[in-house]
């Protein structure tokens, strides 16, 4: 499925990652996402399993979660976590095993331990 | 898969160099003799990383490299610039137009490829 | 493919000078046309850029003379004249001729010193190149730290990219992947300034990055990684651990002192926290002074230092680091020092034995052992690779080959076997004689050997292994081998043998390294005067060591030197006859055996032993050393092993093995044969030491002139 955003019969928005959440698709990764926090309490992001993630990705999925714990809605993801994500948590130094502030003191639920 | 280089330099003997080079170490490369000859290539394909001279007829390098930040297809590629050792200013000109990177003139083959490494990740 | 390139090259450069001379002209015609200038100045900047790339450093050098005139021109600091048109036609000349020559040879600097002498008049005064600026810059090289094998530091980097490197093409984690790759690092990627979605510029960089890395490379290598990226980013780099400091203790700094080193806490703050006496770190997140992340970061500093320190302390200390220069007479005097400890203790142990208490005893063993853990620590300080005396012999072997119109080539193994250093220093002359001898009679003429069937240029090899207490040292040629029956001929001829003798051809080789021997027919430089092989027999004897000869004829010749490690102490038996004590060399010692009245005269007056029904040849060391009291009824035989022969020494006790302090015996003892020196022992008397092997080729003369 391509990068893109689609409204459920219970309200839930469900976005698709597309192959793509690199700089080039950045802009409009944000802009789903924004939009769809705006008009749903529960936002899930479906990820293609040979997704590339690179670190604007990783700052727009950061960016959403700060947005969706201020507001008090959910922001998660379905499915398995994707390769791409792992390795980036892995070279970027990413990993978060502590709460964070911005997620309401709740351990991060996207760069959560690796292994 | 291999990744894409364009060498855009009006010198022939600098781009058969530079396209020796890259394809000795596993680089496919696109070759283009000046800034409009290169701009043209890079709108209609997409490349991993741009290597260009900075004296170039038809659009010098500056000019290309704000041509290819300013475009869509290869926006964030990363772009090296070819300069000689009295060019500092160019190389300020050239960092604030978008470059990533630059490499001085003259230089050999294995300087070449450990910048294009260091770029390309 | 280069060639190519070259060759390209040559051809545009050759349009560029075509253009070059057109521009010129027609600069004459309106000498103030800015874009002819231009032209001008970017026609020699490209021949000079390509020229030194493919390696035409004489039109680099030449060109960027020319360049730096017209770079003026181009700036109004000069006009144009019909002078400065002239020359800068010649320099076109010049670099054409330049051109033509063929790449690496010397060509004629003749014209070109003329036109850059005419183009610095032309400069003015004031603006005159300064001195060095005709050197063709120097490569940008990729980067390289001088202090490679510094210390292995730990340092703390906070990067902190400008907001639009990505969208420069820049990834920062290849930038960390390289940083990664000059040590251990441990990455915390800072998240907390990334804004909400509605702020959110999704091309721009919000992470920074705390990376804790240690490394041996320097301050410099880690600038390097970010040579393209420091004029706009933010990049901290502080040194906070060094292998080099004196670890105050094996922990590291405390949580709170990290944050406030990094800006991240402020003194007050961290004492107001400290009052409340909980966890420092869950304390600060829980006031919201820090954030969790800041608190990571700093824990995985904390962490990282922790476990760098704790491996090194576990560490063997192996490091380049770790060693140190001592003058050589320093180490000379620890060994005479430890030499002396081993009498004292030696005494020691005997007098503690006698007085049978117990206390007294246990404190004297204790002695013992510290003091053979001391000697063998001692001795191991002297020991050096040998390899460093080898590659001396290489341009030894390269020299005199040419020399003698000789093809020989030579090998080295077992280069990094250790020996004490002034065993290696006395080595030297002996292998110096035993290679120059292998390059003149040992290795023949290319054509000789080509007519032989082997190939023309030829090979010796010099090699050293630990074999037991000793190293064998190994020169091998394949060259001729030895003309065994020459060597006999000329031996029997200085009666150095029998004519009727039955002699192994190992002794008939022996005799190479009788003084004045020679077979050579003609002397040359190097060798064939009959000087020389002693000198290595000698040598190699005052060293305690052995020589043995090995040749095939047509095929080469092996010398084998056994050279014992070290020169200072050595294990040894101890021996009595009568009254006086002896030390042999236990190295060389087999057995001990008994010999009863019975023995002497079932073998009806011959010095001949049966021991397990082998007949072995003894010495009567008694009668030897001409010692007249009493002969105890059964004496001992010391069975030992001399190059391959088995040969017994008679004695009257055995007293038992000994740590034997070598001491040299004076100048005047020198022509005494049988004995190699001297040792003290626990009492104070003195224990000749013998020369086992030198008692061996006595007897056997004394047979030879006998039989």
């Amino acid at each position: 499925m391509p990068l893109n955003s689609s409204v459920r019969e219970n309200g839930d928005i469900i976005v698709t990652s597309g192959t793509s959440l690199t700089i080039e698709h950045a802009a409009e990764f944000s802009r789903i996402l924004r939009e769809a926090l705006e008009a749903s309490g529960t936002v899930m992001l479906e990820f293609e399993p040979e997704v590339e993630i690179d670190i604007t990705g990783v700052q727009v999925l950061c960016s959403a979660c700060k947005n969706a714990a201020e507001s008090g809605k959910v922001f998660s993801y379905h499915g398995p976590r994707p390769q791409a994500m792992t390795d980036i948590i892995t070279s970027s130094g990413a990993e978060r095993n502590s709460v964070c502030k911005h997620n309401n003191n709740s351990t991060c639920i996207w760069f959560g331990g690796v292994n | 898969m291999a990744k894409t280089i364009m060498t855009a330099d009006d010198s022939a003997s600098v781009r058969q160099m530079v396209a020796f080079t890259l394809k000795q170490n596993g680089y496919d490369v696109v070759e283009a003799v000046d800034g409009r000859d290169a701009l043209n290539k890079l709108n209609a394909q997409k490349v991993d990383m741009l290597l260009t001279d900075l004296n170039m007829p038809n659009m010098d390098g500056i000019g290309l490299i704000k041509g290819v930040r300013a475009g869509t297809l290869n926006k964030f590629i990363p772009i090296v610039m070819l300069t000689t050792e009295s060019n500092d200013t160019k190389k300020g000109e050239g960092k604030a137009a978008g470059a990533t990177g630059w490499i001085v003139k003259p230089f050999k083959p294995e300087q070449l490829i450990a910048v294009v490494k260091k770029v390309l990740g | 493919m280069m060639e190519e390139a070259i060759a390209t090259y040559r051809e545009e450069a050759g349009e560029l000078l075509a253009e070059l001379e057109t521009s010129l002209l027609d600069l004459e015609e309106t000498p103030d046309d800015n874009d002819l200038i231009n032209r001008v100045f970017r026609a020699m900047h490209t021949i000079k850029g390509s020229g030194a790339m493919f390696g035409f450093d004489e039109i680099a050098s030449f060109t960027h003379e020319v360049e730096t005139v017209f770079d003026m021109v181009r700036n109004g600091k000069m006009t144009v004249t019909k002078r400065l048109l002239d020359l800068t036609l010649k320099s076109r000349d010049h670099i054409s001729y330049l051109l033509s020559c063929p790449m690496g040879e010397e060509v004629d600097r003749s014209v070109g010193d003329e036109i850059i002498a005419g183009l610095r008049q032309l400069v003015p005064q004031q603006d005159t190149p300064q001195k060095g600026s005709n050197e063709v810059p120097a490569l940008h090289l990729p980067p390289v730290s001088e202090d490679e094998l510094a210390n292995e530091c730990t340092w703390r980097i906070r990067f902190r990219p400008a907001p639009n490197v990505l969208m420069c093409g820049t990834n920062p984690i290849s930038l960390i992947n390289e940083l990664r790759g000059l040590g251990t690092a441990h990455v915390v990627a800072q998240f907390d300034e990334i804004p909400q979605l509605d702020a959110l510029v999704a091309e721009n960089c919000y992470i920074y990055w705390d990376i804790i890395l240690t490394t041996t490379r320097g301050e410099d290598a880690i600038k390097d990684v970010f040579i393209f990226v420091e004029d706009d980013c933010d990049i901290r780099i502080e040194l906070i651990d060094s292998s080099g400091l004196i670890d105050k203790e094996d922990g590291y700094k405390k949580l709170g002192d990290i944050l406030v080193e990094r800006g991240d806490l402020s003194p007050i703050e961290m004492q107001k926290v400290l009052m409340l006496q909980k966890r420092f770190g869950e304390l600060l997140v829980e006031q919201g002074i820090v954030s969790p992340e800041k608190v990571q970061s700093a824990l995985v500093e904390q962490q990282h230092v922790k476990s760098v320190r704790k491996e090194r302390s576990e560490a063997p200390p192996q490091e380049a680091a770790a060693s140190i220069r001592v003058p050589a007479e320093r180490l000379d005097q620890l060994i005479n020092l430890v030499g002396e400890m081993v009498t004292v203790q030696a005494h020691l142990s005997q007098v503690s034995q006698a007085g049978g208490d117990a206390t007294f005893i246990a404190i004297s063993e204790e002695v013992e052992r510290l003091t053979n853990e001391l000697r063998d620590t001692a001795l191991n300080i002297r020991m050096l690779p040998i390899g460093s005396t080898f590659s001396k012999f290489k341009r030894l072997v390269r020299d005199l080959s040419s020399e003698l119109g000789k093809e020989i080539e030579m090998e080295t193994f077992g280069a990094e076997t250790e020996l004490d250093k002034t065993v290696i220093e006395k080595l030297n002359d002996p292998l110096v004689h035993i290679i120059r001898n292998c390059i003149d009679h040992g290795i023949e003429m290319p054509e000789v050997r080509k007519a032989a069937g082997k190939a023309s240029h030829g090979t010796v090899s010099l090699g050293a292994e630990h074999s037991g207490d000793s190293v064998l040292v190994t020169i091998r040629d394949d060259g001729g081998g030895l003309d065994r029956d020459r060597i006999r001929a000329k031996a029997i001829e200085r009666g150095l043998l029998s004519a009727t003798a039955e002699v192994p051809d190992k002794e008939i080789y022996a005799q190479i390294f009788a003084p004045g021997f020679s077979t050579a027919e003609k002397v040359t430089s190097v060798s064939g005067r009959g000087v020389g092989m002693d000198v290595v027999k000698r040598g190699i004897d005052s060293l305690r060591g052995s020589i043995g000869v090995d040749s095939v004829r047509g095929t080469g010749t092996t010398i084998t030197l056994k050279i014992p490690l070290t020169l200072a102490i050595i294990d040894s038996l101890l021996v009595k006859i009568g009254k006086d004590h002896f030390v042999l060399p236990l190295a060389s010692v087999e057995e001990c055996v008994e010999l009863t009245r019975e023995d002497i005269r079932g073998a009806h007056g011959r010095n001949l032993a049966n021991v397990r029904g082998a007949i072995i040849p003894y010495i009567p060391l008694r009668e030897h050393f001409k010692i007249t009291d009493q002969r105890p009824d059964i004496e001992q035989i010391v069975i030992a092993d001399i190059h391959g022969t088995k040969v017994g020494f008679v004695v009257d006790h055995v007293v038992g093995e000994h740590q034997t302090v070598i001491k040299s015996l004076g100048k005047m003892y020198r022509d005494v044969k049988g004995v190699s020196g001297a040792t003290i022992l626990g009492d104070g008397t003195v224990a000749l030491i013998l020369d086992m092997g030198v008692l061996l080729q006595s007897i056997e003369k004394l047979e030879h002139i006998g039989g």
